[in-house]
């Protein structure tokens, strides 16, 4: 019996995913580990592995399908499996618009496998042709023809009960595709959709996006206030957050000033040997990660999260590093960060920070953190108070780090200093609590060393 | 235009008769064609009008008079041999495959070989085996032959006409039980009916029933049935096999999705199958059901009358095809 | 065994009697140069030679008009040659160029010229016999007295369309010729392990049309009783066979050496009575040749065929759009 091949939850709060592109073709082979498609979720798309090896045996689910997770995508045959009579679906073929890295020729394989049956829905030609040009998924088609064949007039038939449930055109272009029509400037007014019921697809726009003479909406409306640019799928996610963080926590903020020479000190000791000895360039932030990773466990408050039913709390210590990318802030999180040493938190940092502006993160790299960290210094920003990531009850903003006027033993002093800002949750912490929280911090920094005992 | 009834024969009859007179190259040979008149009276009284250098009756030789007729028509007559039986027809293959259709080919031009060679098929009386066989298909199978199946009075006067005109070798193929029992208008103007050109028989929009020669009376009696269950069937009848007319075919499948081809020679590898294969090709994105094939059983033709019929489509046959092609369709 | 000889030239007059050695050499020479062209690998395909049977072919061509017909067996470039077939188309058709008479369609075997009367040589053992007996038909309706002449050779014999045919003449008295070249061999096989009875000039007679046999390599022999054999059938009396008892020096065909089935001293034999050579002598006995003639007419011979071989080979090949043509007319 075939396997079904299912949505995949790809998040805590991943309730319906939505089909962006099949990597393979029915008929294709795929190893367990394989990426097999790719999906939207509200955080990102991502790439789907087969969790076994088979042939992809049907396409049930399409492009632009918004599938819950548990659903039935696909079916997956292994050696000598056969489809069930009841198993519906396949796209029918839209080569003209596929890339051509994904279109290969499959009847090599299905020549070679000797258990290979037909896969595809049974549809005469007639109805085939009908359906693709109607766009009707003929997978959504019952088929009353002998053997359950669908015949012409079943597909003329769901053609006309589907245009009476017509969707606005809104609904007609994949949020990916929007988000990539905004990246390169293409007119979305412009483009023809090629996925199910013609679903403006990313293809269709990076297709589109080469076509030369295509006049950007973006472009001209530089200056022209009237142009709305719609937003993505993850602009307003995080919009949303935003809103909703900051009406709903009620923030207040610490601030100190701290003597970063020991600091600068200590990685100028560092970053030398460990470029040579372990090809990572050591930053500030991974020391600050480092420093906040040691110091969390022991004022465990901090990492605690408000919820109606009441406290949630946390010990293990997954700080969230902000990180700039062109679609927003993202904030990868760096797992168990108390248990790693300062090279593997700058190689993940590095890691972390490329995928997130590649948006290849995966789900849980961006879930169940208990901490963020933003730094503005390389923009040199001197000191400012960041917004809680929401659910957190903390966030540390970071400064540059800057010769300023220090009094040390009544004299002053050139210094490497550094301003810090705690945005905290009063409903989880009070002042008196981030203090000492912040404080042992800033004994950390300014006494690297306390960091080992 | 005035018509009137005549029987396949007579149609037939007419049409030797008056190209006979037209042109002095045209002469018949055969089995007792002449003096007896032929034995499916197709050549009546055309020995005592043309006389016996015209009407010849010749030994029962089908291949000494079809190679002799092969060698008159290279010097410039234009002579029809009748195979009084087209089960007979194997006795002259030689002449007609290796001579007949190649002669002008190999010579590169330089002769014509206007011979029109008629010979009878269908079964459906009892006549056994070897005197009920529809060869048709063997001889579409040789390039520069032609190929004719007339089923009407009508269509056999305008296409006998044309194939006596022809410069070419020309193989007609007449119905034996159409001879006598077939009736139907023929105007009394000249008419010619050119090859390569199908006839609709009956328009229809839900599915296209083809027939060759006698089966188009079957399929047509079929679908005046079908019409009365609100199945609206168009019947083409493809007239001539080379050249054949595969625009028409192609386009009424692709109007109505679906085909049944008739046909009385054997289904294995028979015309139908070429027919099938033409419409498969050129209708492929419209075809709503398999083609279907109704060609005489692959067994030998049998004597008596209860096993003959069973090898014969027929009406039931036509109409129970017509229905699994349009099975969950919309009526 | 032959049974009309002739020991001495009849009246001719002397061009005729060139003209017959010239055919007869223009034969020979052309055999001997396609057995050339066949083994240098010039031509594709099969090569079936005639020398040998030079003065059948001669003898009976002669004795036609240029309106009367002729059909011809595989073996047949004698008989177009005997019939007044040009080499220069021959040599090309036999190469398979578009300047030969069938426009590189038809081969070495199937050689025709409708112009000259030459119907076609063919590929079918008898398939020739129809076509003559057709052509004959519409001698008869044409009232020219022109005669339809249908070679065969000893493996034609039993073919069921001489039977059906010859019948037919018969009965309908049509101006028809049977040659029988009988070379004693049907492909590898003596004939007289082949032919039941007394052969063919028996069957003729029984089927009520003369039968006359004659000394094949003896082309004033064969002049003769062909020339005795077309007048009547001119006159309207019906069809008449003729078998000329021969031998073909070469295989079945080129690469076939035939020796296989026939013994050194058998055709040792038949050389002696080499027809060209026979002629030869009765021509110089009569000094109507001399050797100096034979020497001219051999040189002039062998260049005319050298420069026909250098000639086709030039010739282009059909264009392949050719290919569909000629299939309807």
């Amino acid at each position: 019996m075939a396997s079904e091949i299912l949505m995949p939850r790809m998040g805590l709060t991943m309730e319906t995913g939505r089909i962006v592109s099949w990597l393979k073709q029915e008929g294709q082979t795929v190893k367990a580990g394989e990426p097999l498609l790719e999906i939207e979720t509200d955080k990102a798309t991502v790439e789907i592995e087969s969790l076994e090896s088979g042939m992809l045996g049907k396409i049930v689910a399409g492009f632009g399908e918004e599938i819950p997770v548990g659903g039935v995508i696909g079916y997956l045959l292994k050696d000598g499996e056969t489809l069930a009579k009841d198993m519906r679906g396949a796209i029918p073929a839209t080569t003209g618009n596929l890339p051509v890295s994904n279109v290969s020729d499959t009847s090599a394989e299905t020549q070679a496998n000797p258990a290979f049956v037909t896969t595809k829905v049974k549809a005469s030609p007639a109805a085939r042709h009908l359906a693709q040009q109607l766009g009707v998924s003929l997978a959504q088609v019952n088929g009353s023809g002998p053997n359950g064949r669908i015949v012409a007039w079943n597909v003329t038939e769901a053609a006309q009960s589907a245009a009476k449930t017509h969707q606005p055109d809104s609904g007609r272009i994949s949020p990916l595709a929007r988000r990539v029509a905004a990246d390169l400037g293409v007119d979305l007014t412009l483009v023809k959709g090629s996925g199910l019921r013609g679903v403006v697809t990313r293809r269709d726009v990076e297709l589109a996006g080469q076509t030369p003479g295509r006049v950007s909406a973006v472009e001209t409306a530089a200056g022209d206030s009237t142009k709305i640019e719609p937003f993505t799928r993850i602009q307003r996610v995080m919009a949303e957050r935003m809103m909703q963080s900051f009406s709903t926590a009620p923030h207040f903020y610490l601030h100190v000033e701290v003597d970063a020479r020991q600091m600068v000190a200590l990685r100028g000791q560092l970053l030398p040997r460990l470029e040579k000895r372990d090809s990572v360039h050591l930053t500030f932030t991974d020391l600050l990660i480092y420093f906040c990773a040691r110091t969390l466990p022991k004022h465990s408050l901090v990492m605690a999260q408000w919820t109606t039913e009441g406290l949630k709390r946390f010990s293990r210590v997954h700080i969230g590093i902000a990180v700039e990318t062109e679609n927003g802030l993202i904030v990868p999180v760096l797992r168990d960060a108390d248990k790693l040493g300062l090279v593997e938190i700058a190689r993940q940092r590095v890691d972390l920070a490329e995928r997130a502006r590649q948006s290849k993160l995966l789900p849980n790299e961006f879930e169940e953190g208990v901490f963020t960290i933003t730094n503005l210094g390389m923009y040199h920003i001197d000191s400012f108070d960041a917004i809680l990531n929401p659910p957190q009850a903390a966030i540390l903003a970071v400064g540059q780090i800057k010769e300023r006027a220090l009094v040390e033993n009544g004299q002053l002093v050139p210094a490497a200093m550094v301003n810090l800002s705690l945005s905290v949750d009063h409903r989880v912490l009070d002042g008196a609590r981030g203090a000492r929280f912040l404080n042992e911090l800033v004994e950390m920094i300014e006494t690297p060393g306390l960091s080992m005992a | 235009m005035s018509t009137r009834e005549l029987t396949f024969a007579q149609a037939i009859r007419e049409a030797l008769d008056e190209e006979m007179a037209r042109d002095e190259r045209i002469f018949i040979l055969g089995e007792d064609v002449g003096a007896w008149g032929g034995v499916f009276r197709t050549t009546e009284s055309l020995f005592q009008k043309y006389g016996g250098e015209r009407v010849i009756d010749t030994p029962l030789s089908e291949e000494g008079f079809v190679g002799l007729a092969v060698g008159a028509a290279m010097t410039g007559m234009h002579p029809v041999p009748e195979i009084m039986f087209g089960d007979f027809i194997t006795l002259a293959m030689d002449q007609i495959v290796n001579q007949a259709a190649k002669m002008r080919y190999m010579t590169g031009g330089q002769v014509q070989v206007p011979i029109t060679i008629r010979a009878t098929m269908g079964g459906g009386r009892s006549s056994g085996a070897q005197h009920s066989q529809s060869w048709h298909a063997w001889f579409a199978h040789v390039p520069g032959l032609k190929v004719v199946l007339p089923s009407t009075p009508y269509d056999a006067k305008g296409l006998l006409k044309t194939a006596l005109r022809e410069p070419n070798p020309v193989l007609f193929f007449e119905d034996k039980v159409m001879y006598h029992k077939i009736k139907g208008p023929v105007p009394e103007e000249e008419y010619l009916i050119p090859f390569g050109k199908a006839d609709i028989k009956r328009e229809g929009t839900d599915v296209t029933l083809v027939a060759l020669s006698r089966m188009i009376h079957p399929t047509l009696a079929a679908a005046e049935r079908l019409a009365a269950e609100g199945i609206n069937a168009e019947v083409i009848d493809p007239r001539t096999l080379t050249p054949l007319d595969e625009e028409t075919l192609i386009k009424s499948v692709a109007k109505t999705g679906g085909a049944v081809i008739v046909d009385e020679g054997y289904t294995h590898f028979g015309a139908t199958a070429e027919l099938a294969s033409v419409i498969a090709y050129g209708a492929f994105d419209y075809l709503d059901a398999p083609i279907e094939r109704l060609g005489a059983m692959d067994v030998p033709i049998p004597f008596s009358p209860v096993l003959e019929f069973a090898t014969i489509p027929d009406e039931d046959k036509i109409i129970a095809a017509a229905h699994r092609i349009v099975e969950g369709r919309r009526r | 065994m032959a049974q009309n000889k002739s020991e001495s030239i009849p009246d001719l007059g002397r061009d005729i009697l060139l003209e017959m050695y010239r055919r007869m050499l223009t034969i020979r020479v052309f055999e001997e140069t396609v057995f050339e062209v066949y083994r240098k690998g010039w031509m594709p395909g099969l090569a079936h030679l005639s020398d040998g049977q030079e003065a059948t072919a001669v003898g009976v061509g002669m004795a036609l008009r240029p309106d009367d017909t002729i059909t011809s067996t595989h073996r047949g470039h004698g008989h177009i040659i005997a019939k007044g077939g040009q080499v220069e188309p021959m040599m090309a058709e036999v190469m398979g160029k578009v300047t030969g008479y069938c426009r590189g369609k038809g081969g070495e075997m199937h050689i025709a010229d409708v112009s000259l009367g030459i119907l076609g040589a063919n590929g079918i053992v008898g398939g020739g016999l129809g076509i003559a007996a057709g052509s004959a038909f519409t001698a008869k309706r044409e009232g020219k007295g022109r005669v339809s002449v249908a070679f065969f050779g000893d493996g034609a014999i039993n073919q069921g369309i001489w039977y059906e045919t010859a019948n037919i003449a018969v009965l309908w008295k049509l101006p028809l010729i049977y040659v029988c070249e009988n070379n004693q061999y049907t492909q590898f096989t003596h004939w007289k392990k082949l032919v039941s009875g007394e052969g063919l000039a028996a069957r003729a007679r029984a089927m009520g049309m003369k039968g006359v046999e004659v000394d094949g390599n003896d082309v004033l022999a064969v002049y003769q009783a062909a020339c005795e054999l077309v007048e009547s059938s001119r006159k309207g009396e019906g069809p008449a066979t003729l078998v000329c008892h021969t031998i073909r020096y070469g295989g079945h065909h080129v690469g076939e050496p035939g020796t296989g089935y026939r013994s050194k001293e058998e055709m040792d034999e038949w050389k002696k009575r080499d027809p060209i050579l026979l002629f030869e002598k009765k021509l110089f006995d009569q000094e109507v040749l001399t050797p100096q003639d034979v020497e001219t007419m051999h040189d002039e011979v062998d260049k005319r065929l050298q420069s026909s071989v250098e000639v086709a080979r030039q010739d282009p090949f059909p264009d392949v759009k050719e290919v569909t043509e000629h299939v309807y007319a």
